[in-house]
């Protein structure tokens, strides 16, 4: 295997050409449909520049072919949500819940889901305003975060095939999704509400509430049943969820992974890539189940054998997906790798019980929801993960307008300084607004400066 | 206005078999963008700057739906080492080709694309227009194909002969032709383009059925084999009289077919499952001195183009003429823009 | 002495001379008939003259301005010594408020969930319901018996219905409902001093508005209502709302408060948002509105991020104002209103 190294686009584009075309041939989704032609999706990210995806110029990516596959198979979702409708198959557009219902939804036949809240990516990746200039137009500007960008695309037309059925989680999650919602019914959106009421963290009892919970999935299921025309199948329900726990399990060994003591074993984007593959699998369970095994046997490789990219020996905890993934490259130039995360899909986390009854599994695993409760529950996990990594800092990156990080950023802050931790804190700014990155930029690099006096004043 | 698609939504969704809201537009707006920009062609053909600039001018002033990075079809081989003739008023052309002899074709190599020619302009051209309007516009870089670049290398009609009395030289040219291409066609996509491959000299119009099958198709094919295997989708412009050929056109792969003689409902019957269109309005009846009904030729393209199965792009059969009437083009434009395909949500 | 500077008074007076527990509590979704028949009295936190804007707060500048504001309004004389707090879960950013306040505060801090979507299974949420106000028992050693709570559910319609009349007479002015709205004033109370203002002249109304939106501040009716224009309507959380809808008092009281405060509750949180545009649509009907003041404040998504949409559906002349309670931009606010009066005086003058 090729020493890992971080490579731009246009070593990408070169590198290429030594992919076995047997490997390009053979690497595709939806094999269930034999003869697709469009089904194919190990290309390098040069592909998805020249359509468009302008901040892959910027970026830098694992030289290996896992770590490839990871990206193809996340840069093709949009197509092959599409495909699947061309195919015939169900799609289930699944908004605020983060990755909990989706268990579900897959456990009918021929159907997939998508979240359309994962758009928020977009226009960063397209350094463009395009779909937050739209979402303005219909209202929302400025003063609601980044998932705005999904009323835009909901307003085009161009990024989803209409959903046969929409789910939005309302309740104990965050508001601005649910305005993006009642904004899309305005524009003739059929939206199932999925009720997520508050959880009281601490040892409240969560009977009542897990009940409340099956009762929604209940409900959510005759939906689905109604959407798909196909009777719910507990055999089936089960089959899906081995395959989710094995997701599930595979994303947890590979965070652990990433904290390899020798040398950082995989880029901070590729981590966050793999992490949300727990929110709707990108579109086909199966392939994705295959795409991180593979990406798990690469970093166990290198987590083994300490192989992993040089210099970067500040070990961080990533707080709240960055909507700008160059954020997280920058801090890796800098020094820093990334070993623990929080991205607010605490929810895809846990291990669903094949044994007990459907609703209730779903319930039960649902309850771990990063939003659904206090802050204080927020800051634990941000904690555990700190302890669990042994992280010299943390950054946090807020999404400015939204509904939770106004009240949670200080919070995590003031639990972090208690226990040592130094502790970045800054709001991601929309694409083009350069000199309020700059200042971003400005302050990571301070921010690593003092990581690395603080290692050397603590090793010497 | 809420919900209108930009024309790379547009593109997207027409590239993965779905219906936009109506078939992009997009006239091949080329050296014309220098006489809207006011400069001259020479300016336009040698300055990376100015030839992004007078695209985006041309852009801003028509609203057709994609950029266009083309100055002539000599560009590789005047980097491989011909001699062309860069005019003010008029497009360059072949002065000198590199190759007088069949026994120099050994020793040619791809050039570098980044140093050779006017090659780099092209790049410098890509990357500004990307960096302006790459989100919402795509920017399709012109490449010569292979057999259009060898008789830029040897010269038109010696090297029509060498298909003919010397077919392995002509191979050996067309060879070096395609991997210089590709060498381009890497750096073009490095740079945000997405390839457009031309083929002029493969027309009906200069060379037989025959000859393209033997000298000019299997390098398409090879060539956009090169692109497929990074899964881009390419067009194939062959201008002139394709008539002929229509039928051997899904064979080089080409996702898109560009073309100018030839009905858009022949051209349909023949590729409309498997090839999207992109025509095809006679370029000369956007001059001035024309008496063709723009109206009514583009009317009836689009009647015609909105039925293929694969999808359609309103287009110009060949590049839009330097000299072209704004207001013919405009009239092209906004029948394309008024179009529409059958909502699906 | 005019109405309101009575009502202050009798309220500074009540506030000086009570003895009971008592609970602030926030937004729409919770009963002060509830808190009352636990043996307190219900104060709502709103918005107060003398609140320090520029007082410290945990949360962030992008946080609701509102939100931001309650730790410094929970500093004023009037919810000194409270005992408690208690708030059904609202938007998520008063769901993340309480999470707020209890780190700062030394009070019980009392949230329970109530449903952003209609028709939620009820026994789930009256369940959350009646745990918190368990615990407003246990603060005030007092429980909450079936006759107390029916005679506070009789009360509390004998003061909704005699506002609304009022309203509809037009004889109540809105500043007076806003301060109403919020009062740690009885019902009975209250009952008594508009029974002793009924001889209050109908107010004239040259431009007859509706107020829609966020919470509103200490200022801004003043200024809307100062250049001959009356707020004949108001559908923010402190006016009309508050009081149109009665509890009915038959059947089990609990499930009856729960139905009126928790389920019916009109606050464009909810999901989907028709019956709150519903119900401004019949406001604006009933009390025939020739334009729509939409003040949000800043950063409260239910109210800020709804408003094109209320433009949209309201099809009415729609101003749409966003305020700051953490820093008014007074003069901004008056000279769109301002602006936005002018022309509708202009509209009806062309019309007549």
């Amino acid at each position: 295997m090729t020493e890992p190294r971080q490579i731009d686009f246009r070593q990408w584009h070169r590198l290429f050409q030594q992919v076995p075309d047997r490997l390009v041939e053979e690497i595709r989704y939806y094999r269930h449909l034999p003869q697709a032609e469009w089904s194919q999706y190990l290309f390098p990210p040069s592909t998805h520049v020249v359509y468009g995806n302008r901040l892959l110029r910027k970026l830098k990516f694992d030289n290996s072919q896992a770590a490839l596959r990871l990206w193809g198979f996340v840069m093709s979702e949009g197509e092959r949500i599409y495909r699947a409708r061309q195919a015939g198959m169900k799609v289930i557009a699944v908004m605020g819940d983060l990755g909990a219902v989706t268990p579900l939804v897959y456990s009918f036949p021929n159907i997939v889901a998508f979240y359309p809240d994962c758009l928020w990516w977009t226009p960063f990746l397209m350094e463009s305003r395009e779909l937050f200039d739209e979402a303005g137009q219909l209202g929302l500007g400025e003063d609601c975060c980044f998932v705005r960008a999904s009323l835009g695309a909901f307003s085009r037309k161009a990024y989803f095939p209409k959903p046969d059925l929409c789910v939005g989680t309302v309740g104990a999650t965050c508001d601005d999704m649910a305005t993006v919602m009642s904004e899309a019914e305005q524009l003739g959106v059929d939206i199932h509400y999925f009720e997520l009421p508050h959880r009281h963290d601490g040892d409240t009892d969560k009977t009542a509430l897990s009940g409340y919970l099956e009762n929604q999935y209940q409900e959510l299921c005759r939906r689905l049943e109604q959407a798909t025309g196909e009777t719910f199948s507990p055999d089936r329900f089960r089959e899906t969820v081995q395959k989710v726990n094995r997701m599930r399990s595979l994303i947890a060994e590979i965070k652990d992974l990433s904290g390899a003591p020798a040398a950082s074993p995989m880029g901070a984007v590729e981590m966050m890539n793999m992490e949300f593959a727990a929110l709707s699998y990108y579109g086909d369970l199966d392939e994705c189940l295959a795409v991180l095994t593979e990406f798990r046997d690469l970093m166990k490789f290198r987590a083994n054998s300490g192989q992993g990219y040089q210099n970067q020996d500040l070990r961080l905890v990533w707080v709240t997906p960055p909507a700008d993934p160059l954020l997280m490259n920058y801090i890796e130039e800098l020094g820093g790798r990334v070993v623990g995360s929080e991205y607010l899909i605490h929810q895809t986390t846990p291990i669903i019980d094949t044994k007990k009854d459907p609703f209730e599994a779903l319930a039960e695993a649902h309850l771990k929801a990063t939003l659904m409760g206090s802050s204080a529950y927020r800051v634990n996990l941000v904690i555990e993960q700190v302890e669990r990594t042994h992280a010299d800092g943390v950054i946090i990156s807020g999404v400015f307008g939204s509904s939770h990080c106004p009240y949670e950023t200080a919070p995590i802050i003031s639990a972090l300084r208690q226990k040592g931790i130094p502790v970045l804190s800054f709001d991601v700014v929309a694409p083009g607004k350069r000199r309020l990155q700059s200042q971003i930029f400005n302050r990571m690099e301070a921010f690593s400066e003092s990581l690395k006096a603080r290692k050397k004043r603590r090793a010497g | 206005m809420p919900g209108k698609m930009n024309p790379r939504e547009r593109w997207s969704l027409l590239l993965i078999d779905e219906l936009p809201d109506r078939p992009p537009v997009y006239p091949l707006v080329t050296c014309h963008a220098a006489r809207v920009y006011n400069c001259d062609l020479i300016e336009y053909c040698t300055d990376g700057r100015i030839l992004a600039e007078a695209q985006l001018e041309a852009q801003r002033l028509y609203g057709h739906e994609g950029l266009s990075v083309f100055t002539d079809v000599g560009i590789i081989a005047e980097a491989m080492g011909s001699k062309y003739h860069l005019r003010e008023f008029e497009v360059p052309i072949l002065d000198s080709p590199l190759i007088t002899d069949t026994a120099m074709i050994g020793e040619l190599g791809p050039p570098d694309p980044t140093t050779q020619g006017r090659l780099p302009v092209y790049l410098e051209a890509i990357d500004r227009m990307y960096s302006a309007a790459g989100d919402v516009l795509p920017i399709f870089a012109f490449i010569p194909c292979p057999f259009t670049t060898a008789a830029g290398l040897r010269g038109v009609d010696n090297f029509l002969m060498d298909t003919v009395l010397e077919p392995q030289a002509a191979h050996d040219l067309l060879d070096v032709s395609l991997k210089s291409a590709i060498t381009f066609c890497d750096e073009c996509i490095l740079a945000g383009a997405l390839p457009m491959l031309v083929d002029p000299l493969a027309s009906g119009s200069v060379i037989s059925r025959t000859t393209y099958s033997h000298f000019a198709k299997s390098y398409q094919q090879k060539l956009i084999a090169h692109l497929h295997r990074y899964d881009l989708d390419v067009t194939l412009h062959i201008c002139g009289d394709t008539s002929n050929m229509l039928d051997l056109i899904p064979q080089t792969g080409a996702d898109l077919f560009s073309f100018d003689l030839a009905d858009v409902d022949s051209a349909t019957d023949a590729m409309g499952d498997r090839v999207r269109l992109v025509g095809n309005l006679p370029p000369h009846g956007l001059l001035p001195s024309s008496n063709l009904s723009v109206t009514q030729g583009t009317n009836s393209i689009m009647e015609m183009g909105l039925k293929n199965p694969k999808g359609f792009v309103l287009s110009t059969g060949c590049e839009v003429p330097i000299r072209c009437e704004a207001q013919k083009l405009h009239t092209l434009i906004n029948i394309g823009k008024n179009a529409r395909y059958e909502e699906v949500w | 002495m005019d109405v309101i500077t009575g009502f202050d008074r009798l309220e500074k007076h009540y506030l000086a001379s009570e003895s009971r527990p008592k609970v602030g509590y926030l937004c729409l979704r919770v009963s002060p008939e509830y808190i009352e028949a636990c043996g307190a009295d219900a104060l709502r936190i709103a918005p107060r003259p003398g609140y320090d804007l520029s007082a410290f707060t945990p949360i962030r500048p992008d946080g609701c301005s509102f939100c931001r504001s309650v730790p410094a309004i929970l500093e004023t004389d009037v919810y000194r010594n409270l005992n408690a707090i208690i708030a059904g879960t609202c938007c998520d950013q008063m769901r993340r408020l309480m999470d707020t306040l209890n780190d700062l505060l030394d009070i019980p801090v009392i949230l329970f969930g109530a449903p952003r979507t209609w028709n939620a299974d009820p026994d789930y949420f009256r369940g959350e319901m009646i745990d918190a106000f368990g615990k407003i028992e246990e603060i005030t050693g007092n429980a909450a018996t079936e006759t107390e709570l029916l005679e506070r559910i009789r009360v509390h319609n004998n003061l909704k219905n005699s506002v609304n009349h009022l309203r509809r007479q037009e004889k109540l002015p809105t500043a007076l409902l806003q301060r109403i709205s919020c009062s740690i004033l009885p019902p009975e109370e209250i009952l008594s001093f508009l029974s002793n203002s009924r001889d209050l002249p109908a107010i004239p109304a040259e431009i007859r508005l509706l107020l829609a939106g966020s919470i509103p501040g200490v200022w801004e009716l003043d200024v809307i209502e100062s250049n001959g224009s009356r707020v004949v309507a108001d559908a923010t959380c402190l006016g009309d709302r508050v009081f149109h809808r009665l509890t009915s008092e038959k059947g089990d009281p609990v499930q009856q408060l729960y139905q009126t405060y928790v389920e019916d509750n009109l606050c464009p949180h909810r999901r989907p948002v028709t019956s709150t545009i519903d119900y401004l649509k019949n406001l604006m009907d009933e009390r025939q509105i020739d334009g729509v003041v939409y003040r949000s404040v800043k950063y409260c998504h239910p109210w800020g991020l709804l408003a094109e949409r209320m433009k949209k559906e309201l099809e009415a002349p729609l101003l749409i104002v966003d305020d700051d309670l953490t820093s008014p931009a007074v003069e901004n606010f008056r000279t769109r209103v301002g602006a936005f009066t002018e022309m509708l005086k202009m509209k009806l003058r062309r019309r007549a």
